[in-house]
């Protein structure tokens, strides 16, 4: 006999039984597999949703936020600058609306088998990474397409920071992970709040340099547009690919310390949550 | 092995009834930050309110390996707390659990499975989620689609399944978990006659595999057919424990005391629900009047009255006959009959369900309910809550035989003089 489970009521602090999540890594992998098929096949357009709505986004602030407020772009075409920005932030995005409400939207589940509870949200975050991988694919055929269109006279295009992009993957990944645990671990107790996630979402948006440059922005409004680390991610991404906007490993550095703190903590909250809200549904 | 199983230690679940939200969003800020960093008791009044209401309470047992044990006890009685407990869905709130080996809690049928996706996926998806590798399910999974009888729409989606074919996948998956010990709730009520048969005949084979079971059942025809050991829970305590002769009996002894009419002065109503009060339920015979003991000749009329303080869609009542030993003698439902209008108005209301006379043979019987809205919401489940005995009293000169079985029913008896009368009829069909 192997295994040793003891449950007891004595709530053991900070334990995370990550070595049980890596025991059901499988399991992570089969839910990423049915949230992917699921997208596919209930939509009469399935995978196609994935680059509409960008696409569509990407033309709306072009016409809003480029030609209307006349928002600067750093020169880049306001296509390109706009779907940039919209890719990775979408990632963020996405993984965090299907984490917001996870424990009770997955109720169904949770309340009739134990697995490691961690293993749904972590797996919303994976499959997160399909979509983004086709709005990657769309952005990139729109630069190949600016870039042929504009010969030698087009002054962006990618460097050698993309090797980078992976890390900031990583960073938006944990980050979006870490607040929809934490928003999950509300929602739980406090149905309403399921509300705000939405919200949160479009103001998110709007604190992150997704539709302006931070190069646009005065110093006061950029120190605090920088405590936001999806903001170093996103200029660094646009940084790899359009050769605009600020590099920087120091708010890199702190993006991904911000991140792993948010995840952290999300995760802590959200064992406490587990625990309990089983008996509230 | 000295060491048991399974120990249980002074287990006890804490529900809090209603009154969620009753404070400020402020007030549970603090509340949740308190009990984030300072890790203090849960409830804000420590002396605990009378809100409180205790599923389990102070239960301890020892389940040696390879044992077989049943759970039986009422519905409310704390069954399904501590299966939610040992499966580890729910913590308690004061003991603990100590159990050698890996579990594996089949609460439901075919959890997590997905209609989009197919049958081999979701039994990869089902017996992942319940705990098993990826090599245990590839090695096991011939054996899984044979034992389901799906196997030419091994790979076809399961929303083109039937309802039959679905419940037969997600049992396979679940037979064939190898985990130490086994949980199985009354997922066997489903499915017709024939699957229930055949998953009592694989739980009886993994109980002789030599590994742990608890099986919780109402069924006591199947509980003592399956297992050695019973536990006998009433009101989240552990009422005994011991030979399933002796505890069933004991259950039994305990149910039986009812009588036939049980009231309750404010009104029963299930945790969570609001909207809806049971007032009395009641056993009248032929004259009128609340009775217990009735004539094989007599009529018996279930009379249930309750309160909706909402209008109520969907009002279904289920009404249960069980005989002496667990059978199920009848279920009926007011749903048999499309005709009858389901909807509810808040009010008092009286259903009545006529059982004719000359249907129930002697012997005694237990009544069980349960009433359920739109949606599967439960608004009540009460098991075995009245008893009645049928006896044989002759009315009217009448002249009463003795006779065997679970049916009196009033038969006629014809006598043909001609010969091949029955071969005839059917020939002329």
């Amino acid at each position: 006999m192997s295994v040793k489970i003891e449950i007891d009521s004595e709530d053991r602090g900070l334990s995370l039984n990550l070595r049980e999540l890596w025991d059901y890594k499988f399991l992570v992998l089969l839910f990423v597999r049915r949230d992917f098929v699921a997208k596919y096949k209930q939509n009469v357009l399935g995978p196609l949703w994935f680059i509409i709505q960008p696409l569509l986004m990407t033309v709306v602030f072009t016409v809003v936020f480029g030609n209307i407020a006349g928002i600067s772009t750093d020169g880049i075409p306001p296509m390109l600058f706009y779907l940039s920005g919209l890719t990775i932030w979408n990632y963020f995005a996405q993984s965090f609306s299907a984490n917001s409400t996870i424990l009770v939207t997955q109720s169904a589940l949770y309340t009739k088998v134990y697995f490691p509870r961690m293993s749904l949200p972590i797996a919303n975050v994976i499959a997160g990474l399909m979509s983004f991988l086709v709005q990657m694919l769309l952005f990139l055929t729109f630069l190949a397409y600016f870039r042929l269109k504009a010969g030698d006279a087009a002054s962006y295009g990618p460097n050698w920071t993309v090797i980078g992009v992976p890390l900031y993957l990583v960073v938006a990944g944990s980050f979006s992970l870490g607040c929809g645990l934490w928003m999950s671990a509300l929602t739980a107790k406090y149905r309403d709040l399921a509300q705000l996630a939405a919200f949160f979402v479009q103001i998110g948006m709007y604190v992150t340099p997704v539709i302006y440059p931070l190069s646009g922005v005065s110093g006061t409004l950029a120190f605090w547009l920088g405590l936001n680390p999806m903001t170093s991610v996103v200029e660094a991404f646009r940084f790899a690919f359009l050769g605009q906007g600020s590099f920087s490993l120091g708010s890199l550095a702190y993006g991904t310390g911000m991140s792993l703190a948010f995840m952290l903590s999300g995760m802590f909250v959200f064992q406490k949550v587990q625990r309990s809200f089983v008996d509230s549904v | 092995m000295s060491e048991p199983m399974i120990h249980a230690e002074n287990l006890s679940k804490r529900y809090v009834l209603g009154a969620f939200g009753a404070a400020s969003f402020r007030d549970e800020l603090t509340d949740l930050f308190d009990r984030l960093v300072k890790r203090t008791e849960r409830s804000r009044s420590p002396g605990g309110s009378n809100r409180d209401f205790w599923a389990l309470d102070g239960v301890s047992f020892d389940i040696e390996e390879g044992d077989t044990v049943g759970l039986i006890g009422r519905n409310g009685a704390g069954k399904s707390t501590l299966l939610k407990i040992l499966s580890r869905i729910t913590m308690p709130t004061r003991g603990k659990v100590t159990m050698h080996g890996k579990v594996a809690a089949l609460l439901e049928v075919g959890t997590g499975f997905h209609p989009d996706l197919t049958g081999i996926e979701n039994v990869y998806l089902n017996g992942a989620i319940l705990g098993m590798k990826r090599w245990e399910i590839r090695s096991r999974l011939d054996s899984i689609l044979e034992f389901s009888g799906v196997g030419p729409f091994a790979d076809t989606p399961v929303k083109r399944y039937s309802s039959g074919m679905r419940v037969r996948l997600a049992f396979a998956v679940a037979a064939h978990l190898r985990q130490d010990i086994l949980i199985v709730d009354e997922v066997l009520a489903v499915g017709d006659h024939e699957f229930q048969r055949k998953c009592l005949g694989k739980m009886g084979e993994v109980a002789r595999q030599g590994r742990t079971v608890i099986f919780v059942s109402h069924n006591m025809f199947a509980v003592s057919r399956l297992c050695a050991k019973c536990m006998y829970l009433k009101d989240g305590r552990l009422m005994g424990m011991g030979e399933t002769r002796d505890i069933i009996s004991e259950y039994l002894r305990d149910s039986m005391g009812q009588s036939g009419c049980v009231q309750w002065e404010n009104g029963f109503a299930e945790p969570g629900i609001d909207d809806f009060v049971l007032l009395g339920i009641g056993l009248v015979g032929p004259s009128g009047g609340i009775d217990s003991r009735f004539s094989v000749v007599d009529t018996v009329t279930i009379r249930f009255e309750f309160e909706a303080s909402q209008p109520i869609w969907a009002f279904q009542i289920d009404v249960m006959l069980r005989s002496e030993d667990g059978v199920l003698v009848m279920r009926v439902s007011n749903n048999d009959d499309p005709s009858v209008n389901r909807f509810l108005e808040p009010g008092r209301h009286v259903y009545e369900l006529t059982i004719p006379a000359y249907r129930l043979n002697q012997g005694s019987y237990t009544i069980g309910a349960q009433a359920h809205s739109r949606n599967s919401r439960y608004l009540f489940r009460l098991d075995d809550i009245l008893s009645a005995e049928v006896e044989l009293i002759a009315r009217d000169n009448e002249h009463l035989l003795k006779s065997e079985g679970l049916l009196y029913p009033a038969v006629e008896w014809k006598r043909h003089r001609s010969e091949c009368q029955v071969i005839q009829s059917r020939d002329s069909g």
